[in-house]
């Protein structure tokens, strides 16, 4: 039941001519089924006897329940014979309009020549002339010009057909036979689908039979009313993609949003540039759900495939464009795109496009490439590598048709001969040239690259300036919303409230840098951090270490997924520079900013000149500025994460002991301190990084002396280092280790911490017994007698029996500690003994006004060593002066005196540029008690005021929070 | 077209132009027919001459078509008009096979009658069935075949060696005995174990030109979306948990975006990360529309290669093909508002993608299909959906 019987082999067909006279073909085998017939290859005998073969076509419906009797008769059920006789007249009206077309000028040779028709076995034949060949369905072009060639043949045809008054409704590669040495002409045959084009109103539920991938929309509904030649025309385009990319056609291969990967079709290689444009356009006026989205003519296609077969054609040379994939997000650079257009629409034939690496020099060109592409008639993308000769003689790079290196000739024949080439290409044409990455310098290469007659833009790290060359500089993105969209684009999501705030301290911490940007988005999004862990993690470890895993990053047109690190040194390249360059990086790459002097980095480096410097100024690597050298933070980052060579070690040794030198001779003097410390901090933080570094003791030698005079607002920085020293005290000096331990107790009396300051002082006290020297061990007295103080607060004139105690115990310690520095030698025990006298003197004149002989003789005394020492002008003058005040205000009054020596005071701790603590603690507190005392609580109040503002401008760090609540109680005290 | 398709069809078209169109949504849905009364007009078409509102006349006659093609009556087919059930595929063939239609028959009867796809050649069953209907033979012939053939599980989709139901059914078309088919169907067992492969890889591919990077979606949600949020909202207060996760390249994001649901007030949603409690008993919603509508685990299985109901496929297609469709020209144009034969091109754009995976063309009496093709027809086509899916959110009280 419906299965069909083909005829046997040597079956012998006879049937009558129209002169009545007998015809007679033999059916040889069977050659295909179709949806409606069968096609056999058979023969007859001509007039000589010999055999012509012959393809001879059975209407044999497959849907139908049709039967083969023995005789080779079709027999269908009574149901069915009506449906039998629609298909042979189909059959009937395909051969009349077969041969009228075959009969109209122009189809001739495109049409299957339908020999005759005949009826008998209850069916239909059709006999047509045997052709060499095979239909496209089996054919293979040779080239992709071949395969438009052979679909502009058919739509010519099927154009012919349309003109004729018919849609041929079956456009698919089986129907096409392509004929034996010419592409240029084919033949279609099954013309069972055809449809008259007028009289389609009554065709509403016309099923016409499609094939798939090849049909429109349309017919696939089966809406015969709605075809036109726009129908044949979808299908035209579906044959075109079909042989660029070996598969039909599917739907979301059609309409505005598709998208063509011409990278994937049967020909790769380097065409001229407008020819994917050409069949994308192609593609959009025929593979369209929408018919009115197609061509309405088959003549719009055949014009089309037209000039696509001219852009198809690889014999004539051509220079084929560079391919920039995707979008990437640009936010920002208005200024610097509107300048590339502007130069664009000049007349200035080069640009360089200058920054240091990362900052975004490549994406802001290939966005304007994407931006004006459409305008230009070549664009051309190289990568530097080498030289100019090199780069440009590249034949993976730059394409130019027919065009190949000889080996007989050099690399700059070649190049001359090819930019020869390219200019009778280019010029007069708008012309684009990038170079990427040019790291070369303008030989004599430079003008012959010029010759080519198009527009170039130079991307490179160095400074081009002066070169006569226009120039447009690249930085870091001038807004910080600009910077902050930047980051919430990579990140994938927007940050909100405190966040930002965390944002724009990381934004500080690369200096706006695109790239660190960039990659610290993608880090925190692809380790699921929050920002204040990121934040963190990056003030901690820099934002290259911030976590382990890797990221996505796009470089050069390729894309990657590696850790942080590896992408830095990748964009930076860093290991293709010479070794004495690496070297001077590697050296300012210890300080931050404002860097170091050159002075300085040249006698560092012991380099003879300043030419390594200079070289790595021009190229870009690193800033020169206001007598200083200095690195981008990113490019520090990645020196950082370098590896330390030996050399590179012996520079941060000779660094570290210097800076320790310095620091000592600084002494307790502020001005400049805060600068010190900071390019101390900043040569530890990176040498910390490297094991055999931090391990050294020049290394514990600095961090001790930077911990020494940190303002003790940092005591976070201050205890934690502390801690590390105190385990490590071997090798050390131990009046440096003593004075530690008398920071670490004095800061752990300002955190009301007793029990742990009192731990301090037993460890200093076993560290003191085995040391000889007499002012290690009045540093100890010192540091006990000040933890009396801060024990008993302030509380000496209400001695209850454990004040008392106290206070004696502070009196004593004071007085072992003038013992013990009144032994002692050296520069240091001078200043020492000062303090301890004068403080000796502040506490009786505070607890016992009434003895003024005493303070008044150690006052003198102090004085006297302040003269002799040539100490007026520190901070132990000042001392002096604060002494004397507080004799003036408690033992003779005096409020001329006080105000006085106070002013001074004042103006010689603030011209120390003294930290703010110890200024309010040294002068502010004292200053406040002494007005108070002498009745003026307003001035006492303006002061503690003045105290408390100064507090306000550190509302993040607890010491000052600390402070300034202390402050507001000694206020609310006041007005009691 | 039949009446019944061209009065929905124009509904569709004038709904968009009213100004409450929630309620004449509702009305709409209300007129929508049932299982049974699509069942009621082929019967007329197919030779019953009783009352239409005779069940026992109806259900006689159908079990005289089953008996007289030596089939055992369905069970609870009484319920089919008394409680307007729906019924499975195989009830589908069934009653194809009792009334003897041709291929192109069954193909209309799925699709008008039942709101389902005809063959899908990925299921051997089917892949017989659709032989067997082209050739004329009967149930228990094609029976007799089913049986004699391996049997094959539902498996994940390897894209990698996917045969589309396409090529199936032309292969099947192209055996000419019951052996060959036989044969064929246990040589090639391993076709059978996924279907809907067009459509998968369709849906794929649409997602992908969404949710890439720089995708259709993320796109939009930069450049033109507007949020779902509280119309308060709660200033200084610290976002929850739940809330801080969101990303917008994230499958459930993107979901709620194109179905304009994105957005603070999505919070409560978020712990399932499903929508089908607004979607439940909503007064603006068929039960047919609610049934299978796209959600978030069904996209996530499509692009898994897990296999989902056909149903789910096809609705998430249409709703995939229809955001991609305006949000283009959303993005192209800067504003929402549909161009002149937009909703044409729209049409036919989701009509290939149907067709070409072997699905029904949107239909106008399938209530999914009808609020697509109600949007397509609005001024503002993207947005009228959302307001509509903003709009089953408020009726729904969640």
């Amino acid at each position: 039941m419906g299965e069909r019987t083909p005829l046997g082999q040597n079956t012998e067909l006879r049937f009558r001519n129209h002169e009545g006279g007998e015809v007679c073909y033999v059916i040889r085998n069977v050659a295909g089924y179709g949806g409606t017939c069968m096609v056999y290859d058979g023969y007859y005998r001509n007039t000589t006897g010999a055999r012509k073969a012959v393809r001879i076509k059975e209407c044999y419906p497959y849907c139908l329940t049709v039967t083969r009797e023995k005789s080779g008769e079709l027999r269908v059920p009574e149901r069915e014979e009506h449906r039998l006789e629609a298909f042979r007249l189909q059959a009937r009206e395909s051969f009349a309009i077969s041969n009228e077309l075959y009969r109209t000028a122009g189809l001739s040779n495109s049409i299957s020549n339908l020999l005759d028709l005949y009826e008998g076995n209850n069916t239909v034949y059709i006999v047509s002339s045997y052709m060499e060949g095979n239909t496209l369905a089996e054919y293979e072009p040779e080239t992709l010009l071949d395969a438009v060639k052979l679909v502009s043949s058919v739509a010519g045809s099927i154009g012919r057909i349309h003109r004729k008054g018919y849609l041929y409704l079956d456009v698919k590669p089986e129907n096409i036979f392509v004929l034996p040495e010419t592409v240029e002409l084919v033949q279609l045959f099954d013309f069972d689908s055809m449809l008259p084009m007028i009289r389609r109103e009554g065709l509403k539920e016309y099923r016409i039979s499609y094939s798939e991938g090849f049909a429109p929309v349309e017919q696939k509904k089966g809406d015969g009313s709605r075809l036109g030649a726009f129908s044949d025309v979808y299908s035209v385009g579906a044959l075109l993609f079909f042989l660029l990319f070996g598969r039909a056609p599917r739907a979301y291969d059609c309409g505005g949003q598709a998208e063509y990967d011409f990278g994937s079709i049967n020909w790769p290689g380097c065409y001229q540039d407008s020819l994917f444009f050409e069949i994308t356009d192609f593609f959009r006026h025929t593979l369209q759900s929408y018919p009115d989205d197609r061509y309405q003519e088959m003549e719009e296609a055949a014009r089309q495939l037209a000039v696509i077969q001219r852009y198809a054609d690889r014999s004539i040379p051509y220079l084929c464009s560079s391919v920039i994939p995707g979008q990437e997000t640009v936010i920002g650079r208005d200024r610097e795109l509107g300048a590339l257009s502007e130069w664009w629409a000049g007349g200035e034939q080069v640009i360089f496009v200058s920054g240091m690496g990362g900052i975004g020099k490549s994406t802001l060109v290939r966005q304007f490439w994407r931006a004006h592409r459409e305008r230009m008639d070549h664009a051309v993308y190289l990568y530097f590598h080498g030289s100019l000769c090199e780069t440009v003689g590249d034949d993976d790079q730059l394409v130019l048709n027919l065009y190949e290196k000889n080996p007989a000739e050099t690399g700059r024949e070649y190049f001359k001969r090819k930019i020869k080439g390219i200019r009778k290409l280019a010029a007069g044409t708008a012309t684009l040239l990038v170079i990427d990455n040019f790291e070369g310098s303008l030989d004599e290469d430079f003008p012959v690259l010029l010759r080519a007659g198009w527009r170039v833009i130079v991307v490179t790290r160095a400074d081009m300036e002066g070169t006569g060359y226009r120039q447009l500089r690249v930085g870091e993105l001038s807004s910080q919303e600009e910077l902050r969209e930047l980051f919430f684009a990579k990140l994938g999501r927007r940050l909100e409230g405190a966040e930002i705030g965390q944002l724009d301290r990381m934004v500080e911490g690369v200096a706006g840098h695109t790239l660190a940007l960039e990659l610290i988005a993608k880090q925190i999004a692809g380790s699921y951090l929050t920002m204040g862990q990121a934040l963190a993690l990056t003030e901690q470890k820099g934002f290259s270490e911030m976590a382990p895993e890797r990221v996505g990053f796009h470089k050069d047109g390729r894309s990657y997924c590696a850790r942080v690190p590896a992408i830095l040194q990748s964009v930076c390249g860093l290991e293709r520079m010479a070794e004495e360059k690496q070297r001077v990086l590697k050296a300012v790459s210890l300080f931050d900013m404002p860097g170091i002097a050159l002075a300085e980095l040249k006698a560092l480096l012991e380099l003879e000149s300043f030419d390594e410097i200079n070289e790595l100024r021009e190229e870009g690597w690193l800033y020169v500025q206001g007598g200083n050298a200095w690195l981008h933070p990113l490019i520090r980052e990645i020196n950082h994460q370098g590896a330390w060579k030996a050399g590179d070690r012996r520079i941060a040794i000779r660094e570290m002991e210097l800076l320790s030198q310095r620091l000592r001779l600084t002494g307790q003097e502020t001005k400049g301190r805060m600068g010190r410390l900071s390019q101390a901090r900043s040569v530890l933080n990176c040498c910390s990084k490297d094991r055999k570094l931090s391990g050294c003791h020049s290394y514990k030698k600095l961090l001790l002396a930077v911990v020494l005079h940190t303002p003790r607002d940092q005591e976070k920085y201050i205890m934690a280092q502390a801690a590390f020293l105190l385990r490590h005290t071997d090798g050390q000096n131990p009046k440096d280790i003593m004075k530690l331990y008398d920071y670490m107790v004095y800061l752990y009396c300002q955190r009301q911490e007793f029990a742990s300051a009192r731990s301090s002082l037993a460890s200093a006290f076993r560290f003191v017994k085995a040391q000889s020297d007499p002012f290690v061990h009045g540093v100890y007295y010192e540091m006990l007698g000040g933890y009396y103080d801060s024990v008993l607060d302030g509380a000496y004139c209400l001695p209850g029996r454990r004040e008392k105690r106290l206070f004696e115990k502070m009196l004593a310690a004071n007085r072992k500690a003038i013992y013990f520095m009144e032994q002692a030698k050296g520069e240091e025990a001078g200043p020492c003994l000062i303090k301890d006298m004068l403080g000796e003197a502040m506490l009786l004149i505070r607890c016992r006004p009434e003895g003024a002989e005493e303070p008044r003789r150690l006052i003198h005394m102090a004085g006297r060593l302040i003269r002799r020492q040539g100490q007026k002008e520190t901070q132990a003058g000042t001392a002096y002066d604060m002494a004397r005040a507080w004799y003036y205000t408690l033992c003779e009054p005096n409020q001329a005196l006080v105000r006085r020596y106070l002013k001074k005071a004042g103006e010689a701790y603030r011209a120390f540029g003294t930290p703010g603590l110890d200024y309010i603690d040294d002068y502010i507190v004292p200053a406040a008690n002494m007005m108070c005392e002498l009745g003026e609580e307003p001035e006492a109040s303006r002061l503690l005021e003045e105290g408390a503002a100064r507090c306000d401008s550190f509302p993040d760090m607890i010491p000052y929070i600390r402070k300034k609540r202390e402050l507001m109680g000694y206020q609310r005290e006041l007005w009691k | 077209m039949g009446k019944y398709t061209d009065f929905l069809t124009d509904k569709s078209y004038a709904i968009s132009d009213e100004e409450d169109y929630m309620e004449e949504l509702k009305k709409a849905a209300e007129l929508f027919r049932t299982f049974d009364g699509a069942l009621d007009t082929f019967l007329a078409e197919h030779g019953y001459l009783g009352q239409l509102g005779d069940v026992e006349a109806k259900l006689g006659f159908l079990e005289q078509k089953l008996e007289a093609a030596g089939i055992d009556a369905p069970r609870n087919m009484k319920k089919w008009f008394t409680e307007h059930k729906r019924i499975e595929r195989r009830t589908a063939f069934l009653i194809c096979f009792a009334f003897g239609l041709r291929v192109e028959e069954v193909g209309d009867f799925f699709r008008r009658i039942c709101l389902m796809r005809s063959f899908d050649c990925h299921d051997m069953e089917e892949a017989v069935y659709y032989y067997a209907f082209r050739h004329g033979l009967n149930y228990g012939e094609a029976r007799g075949i089913v049986d004699r053939l391996p049997l094959v599980k539902a498996g994940r989709l390897d894209t990698k060696d996917v045969i589309y139901t396409r090529h199936l059914m032309k292969e099947v078309e192209q055996i000419d005995s019951v052996e060959a088919l036989v044969a064929y169907l246990t040589e090639h067992a391993g076709k059978f174990g996924y279907n809907n492969a067009t459509a998968y890889q369709a849906v794929r591919i649409v997602w992908e030109q969404l949710a890439s990077p720089q995708g259709l979606a993320i796109r939009e949600r930069r450049k033109l979306y507007a949020g779902f949020d509280m119309e308060e909202p709660k200033t200084g207060e610290p976002r929850g948990r739940k809330e801080r996760k969101r990303s917008e390249d994230s499958i459930w994001e993107i979901y709620l975006q194109i179905l304009g649901l994105a957005g603070s007030q999505a919070a409560p949603f978020y712990k399932n990360r499903s929508i089908k409690p607004i979607l439940r008993e909503n007064p603006f919603l068929h039960p047919f529309a609610e049934e299978s509508f796209p959600d978030r685990d069904g996209l996530t299985k499509i692009l898994n290669g897990e296999h989902i109901s056909y149903e789910r496929v096809r609705k998430i297609m249409i709703l995939l093909v229809f955001y991609r469709f305006w949000v283009d020209r959303a993005l192209k144009e800067n504003h929402y508002s549909a161009g002149y034969g937009d909703a044409d091109r729209c049409l036919a754009s989701m009509d290939d993608f149907l067709t070409d995976a072997g699905y029904p063309a949107l239909y106008p009496g399938n209530p999914y299909d009808f609020v697509i093709l109600f949007a397509i027809h609005a001024e503002t086509p993207l947005l009228t959906f959302r307001d509509f899916m903003r709009e089953l959110y408020f009726a729904a009280e969640v």
